[in-house]
């Protein structure tokens, strides 16, 4: 099964996809968070782009967003969906619904490996020096318990007189938006610190502790809690883009394991739940070329560098 | 012996490594099924469009969100 076998050359351009996925991310983040003018303004953007949902989480109460986080606005929708059917209105979710699954079936959870402000902060603090530890495989369920529940079923169900719900996930889970919105607009809006109350020490404090999980943990937040990579998650095998594993040249090394962000044991099978398409396997972890990809079943060979492995290639 | 049904790679094949046997899917049936769930989901997001769910979405998120924040 492949032992014995000669590495094949690494790929050129698998290199400079992973330089460019790292450009990726900073002018996804750049883009989502455009609206530079709020230290003046002090206040979020006002334009009609923020009717246009992001792919990653990013808050829209971030005062430099520049678009409308999916899972907020799909919350939101839910939360009042019975009074806007009472008006004669039918926002019931299906623009955020359909913007979500057009993204999955395409690319699947590729936005969380390239896209996601929050996922490359994750990835950035992660590269503080430390012993580094892994989660156990149970907790990576605690996502969907939190689409299920934070996102769908309280915000559907749990209602008030009125009929109106809660956005429950931001209110009581979501540490982007602490970090985004909470921490940046209390600064910006000095009179919002007098509204500080347990609420609000309860998201810092979950804040405070899923920081000091991403130094030790490879992503916590999409791996254990985030509902919108639960929701991509679950497009992974039907995705256009997919990834493609070689069990005939695979030696079983588990550098692919090893060198993901995620934690996704790649030998154990392509396109998992927790794969995020970043590519690293490809380029740093697997030298017997066990892992490509394909598109619309169409697979796809990137350009070699002879001049790197020249007495390999000649192998080839 | 865990078994998982995967899709066009190895596909007429029956692939076996150490830890799982792969069932090849025929190639067509995940082309279809991609084109239905893109033409449904692009005709939920022109619906919702229609439905001035935008308006709605852009209302949510040029208000302050005090619950995003813990505040409210």
């Amino acid at each position: 099964m492949g032992k014995g076998r000669q590495p094949v050359p690494q790929l050129y351009g698998y290199r400079l996809m992973l330089v460019f996925r790292r450009w990726i991310q900073i002018a996804a983040t750049l883009l989502s968070n455009a609206f530079l003018l709020f230290p003046l303004t002090r206040n979020l953007y006002q334009g009609r782009l923020k009717s246009i949902c992001v792919p990653g989480l990013n808050c829209y109460s971030c005062p430099a967003a520049t678009g409308a986080c999916p899972l907020g606005a799909m919350q939101s929708l839910f939360a009042n969906i019975r009074p806007s059917i009472q008006a004669g209105r039918i926002h019931i979710g299906l623009y955020v619904i359909g913007f979500l699954g057009l993204i999955g079936t395409l690319i699947g959870r590729m936005p969380c490996g390239w896209l996601c402000p929050f996922g490359f902060f994750q990835e950035l603090v992660f590269k503080i020096p430390s012993r580094k530890y892994e989660i156990p495989r149970i907790l990576t369920a605690g996502k969907y318990v939190f689409l299920g529940l934070f996102v769908i079923i309280l915000p559907l169900f749990v209602v008030d007189e009125f009929g109106y719900g809660q956005t429950w996930f931001c209110k009581y889970v979501c540490a982007a938006g602490t970090l985004e919105a909470g921490i940046p607009m209390s600064g910006l809006q000095p009179q919002l610190r007098h509204l500080w109350g347990w609420l609000f020490f309860n998201k810092v404090l979950i804040l405070l502790i899923l920081l000091v999980l991403m130094v030790f943990i490879r992503r916590p937040f999409c791996r254990m809690i985030c509902p919108l990579g639960a929701i991509y998650s679950l497009f992974n095998r039907l995705s256009i883009f997919k990834m493609v594993y070689h069990p005939d040249k695979c030696v079983h090394c588990q550098q692919c394991y090893k060198n993901c962000p995620m934690g996704v044991r790649f030998y154990e099978g392509a396109n998992q739940p927790d794969c995020i398409r970043c590519l690293k396997c490809m380029q740093e972890s697997c030298k017997y070329g066990a892992i490509s990809f394909e598109i619309a079943g169409i697979q796809l060979e990137m350009p070699r560098h002879k001049e790197e492995h020249p007495k390999v290639m000649s192998d080839i | 012996m865990r078994i998982k049904i995967t899709g066009i790679q190895n596909r007429g094949n029956f692939q076996k490594n150490s830890h799982c046997q792969e069932i090849a899917m025929p190639k067509g049936i995940y082309g279809k099924i991609n084109f239905y769930l893109i033409a449904f989901f692009i005709l939920l997001i022109l619906f919702g469009i229609n439905t001035g769910e935008t308006s709605a979405v852009w209302e949510k998120a040029v208000s302050l969100c005090l619950s995003c924040m813990g505040i409210g």
